[in-house]
């Protein structure tokens, strides 16, 4: 986990006006799942262009292994894997023939190229579909052909953007597996998103943008302890009376108590025994409530109390 | 080659538009290829005449006599309605009246009246026929009198004169080697195969040509190329390899069809002239669809150029009519469009047109123009994205 695969040094690009990358740096290690988190616009995929040398950028540096990324660091680019947001294959070829013909942009001898091909078909289980026109796959098994055609050629950095976007749950959790299993077999991965829970699964330390800047990095529990609310207890009631609620914030680790559509939202900050201090009460004032749970802090948390916005406005 | 391989992989799912094309024009050019060939020929032009003779003399009925040599004569009621009627149904092109006292006239050398004072006539204003009996009767009258000023008879001034226009004229058109082609390897008739060539070269190869190329370079697939190994100036070398090679087994073909429509292997200068006539303006074809996709225009609007394109310049530049049938205007916008240059080449090779070699030279030279100016505005175009 000791060798840097990509530094990115103060990255500006600019688009006219509007700066979409802001003095970003970044910093990836080898065997990493990366995450870059960050409602949509916010930069991830201008970012991802400008490592992979598909954008020109006004300021800043980006080395790839240890190398500056130009256009033509063809050595460099065939040690990446893309795996595109949008469906990057072609409709006129089936999807034997759209995994072989990305493997061959690197793998020139046939034989190897042909179990690269099976291989990444067999990983991402489309065995079943490769005479199948891209067109005629459902929208999960056609993200599927996206990965293979990206990760075939058995890239040391594999890029994900939003490879998720629009694919059923089913789908998503293959995704996701599969890309923790090409961590596994050794590839460093860069995953973008703006879905935090996926981040949060796969990911072992995150960078979330907003504006094009980095606003916060570490690992999930890192980022999550940043913040002052360490769980939420939400309790299904009646409008409670305001001597209820005025209890209830005297007890050492309750930070902020409201009553929000039929549920009371008791924000706690760190303490073991919340939620047992908080029944008492309640138990004490003889209040009728129905279900009682309790959540840990999310990522979405964590973006909200940075920037004041949830994660997916 | 990777990118070589999948250009003709994508060409296999857009070639079905260019079969269509080929089959459609070859079965149109069938029957106009293999229609009656029309003989370069030339017939003396015949009249229909009523002739009135008031004269009742020797003069009278010998003029009558050489009139009927070259004319069919109409014989009609002495009745001027009737006569009137018969011009205006087209079954005299002339009436000639000859009056009483044309024979005193005509021997009268100090007699200044010509033709249409001897003479009155019935007829059409300003129809070609009173142009050719004026030109006729006229050319009779002077050298019947040169005859008689000779010293000859009236009677043997008849004979002399009427001896020398039954000799008629020969005509002979004038084949030379340096001004016209007539090669009866190359008719004009399988001319029209080639003259039309310019639309369908447009058609095909723009239609399946521009599409491939789109596909190629749609975004995404694109930027997962320009991510791998492959370089830019190799992807760029094998898509022009592709390209040229897709457009030559596109001319290839045309050309095949050609030759089952000619009925073998191309033969004569000529012939060959416009095989390559058509290979260069193939691959003008190939560069105008390389140009209109560096633009990033969709299929649609591809089908649309094509068809405006091709129909249009073929139309302005007398693929469909000959060019000699086409206003000044038009022609001189013409001259701004290579199908131009290719049309007047072949015309000039199947002898519709007059022109030596070094004009068929000089037409490949400006149609080559066109593909110089059509690459250096696709580079820069390009270079600019």
């Amino acid at each position: 986990m000791s060798n840097t695969v990509v530094k990115v040094e103060n990255l500006v690009k600019k688009y006219k006006e509007l700066t979409a990358v802001d003095q970003l740096n970044l910093e990836i290690k080898e065997g990493e799942v990366f995450g870059l988190l960050g409602p949509n616009g916010c930069g991830k995929t201008t970012t991802i262009s400008c490592i992979l040398s598909l954008l020109a950028f006004d300021e800043g540096k980006i080395e790839v292994f240890g190398k500056e990324m130009t256009p033509v660091s063809y050595d460099l680019k065939s040690m990446i894997g893309i795996v595109p947001q949008n469906m990057a294959v072609f409709d006129e070829l089936n999807v034997y023939e759209n995994v072989d013909c990305f493997c061959g942009m690197y793998i020139a001898d046939q034989a190897t190229r042909k179990q690269y091909v099976d291989e990444a078909l067999d990983f991402v289980g489309l065995n079943d579909f490769r005479k199948f026109r891209p067109k005629k796959l459902s929208g999960g098994l056609a993200r599927r052909l996206n990965i293979a055609c990206g990760i075939a050629h058995k890239p040391k950095l594999i890029i994900f953007d939003e490879p998720t976007v629009a694919v059923d749950p089913q789908s998503r959790n293959k995704i996701l597996e599969g890309i923790v299993d090409l961590n596994k077999q050794g590839a460093t991965v860069i995953y973008t998103s703006h879905y935090m829970e996926e981040v949060e699964q796969i990911c072992s330390r995150i960078v979330i943008m907003d504006h094009g800047k980095k606003i916060a990095e570490g690992t999930s529990d890192e980022l999550k302890r940043t913040i002052k609310n360490t769980e939420t207890i939400f309790i299904e009631m009646d409008e409670p009376a305001a001597s209820l609620t005025e209890k209830m914030k005297t007890l050492a680790n309750v930070s902020d108590v409201s009553w929000k559509e039929g549920k009371l939202v008791i924000a706690c900050t760190g303490g073991r025994h919340n939620l047992i201090d908080i029944m008492e009460i309640l138990q004490a004032e003889k209040v009728q409530f129905g279900r009682v749970w309790s959540e840990l802090p999310t990522l979405n948390d964590v973006f909200l109390t940075i920037t004041g916005k949830e994660l997916r406005d | 080659m990777q990118v070589f391989k999948l250009f003709f992989k994508i060409a296999k799912s857009k070639i079905f538009i260019g079969i269509v094309y080929l089959v459609v024009f070859l079965a149109i050019c069938f029957p106009m290829v293999h229609s009656t060939q029309e003989k370069l020929d030339f017939t003396d032009t015949s009249l229909a005449l009523y002739i009135r003779d008031e004269d009742h003399s020797e003069a009278s009925q010998r003029l009558i006599e050489t009139l009927a040599k070259k004319n069919e004569i109409v014989d009609l009621e002495n009745d001027n309605t009737k006569i009137l009627d018969a011009m205006y149904y087209e079954i005299v092109d002339y009436a000639l009246v000859i009056p009483e006292g044309y024979e005193d006239h005509l021997s009268h050398l100090d007699d200044e009246a010509m033709s249409h004072e001897l003479f009155q006539s019935y007829h059409m204003r300003d129809s070609y026929a009173v142009a050719m009996m004026s030109l006729d009767l006229n050319e009779y009258v002077r050298n019947v009198r040169m005859k008689i000023a000779q010293g000859l008879p009236l009677s043997d001034a008849l004979t002399e004169v009427e001896k020398s226009m039954e000799q008629g004229v020969e005509v002979k058109f004038y084949v030379s080697d340096e001004k016209t082609f007539v090669d009866e390897n190359y008719t004009q008739n399988f001319a029209v195969f080639f003259q039309m060539m310019p639309y369908i070269l447009i058609a095909v190869i723009v239609n399946v040509l521009a599409p491939i190329l789109l596909t190629l370079n749609r975004k995404d697939p694109r930027d997962r190329i320009e991510c791998s190994r492959v370089s830019i100036a190799s992807y760029v070398r094998q898509i022009f390899s592709g390209s040229a090679i897709l457009t030559v087994i596109i001319w290839l073909v045309f050309m095949l069809g050609g030759m089952l429509l000619y009925g073998g292997m191309y033969k004569g200068t000529s012939c060959w002239m416009a095989v390559l006539n058509s290979f260069i303006f193939a691959m003008i074809s190939a560069i105008f669809a390389i140009f209109i996709v560096s633009f990033n225009v969709g299929t649609t609007v591809v089908g649309m150029i094509s068809q405006i394109f091709g129909l249009g310049m073929a139309f302005m530049c007398g693929c469909f009519f000959p060019q000699s049938m086409l206003g000044n205007g038009i022609l001189t916008i013409a001259k701004v469009l290579p199908a131009y240059w290719y049309v007047k080449a072949n015309d000039i090779l199947s002898g519709a047109q007059l022109g030596t070699m070094k004009d068929v030279w000089m037409c490949f030279a400006v149609e080559m123009g066109f593909f110089v100016l059509l690459l250096i505005g696709t580079i820069v175009k390009r270079s600019r994205k």
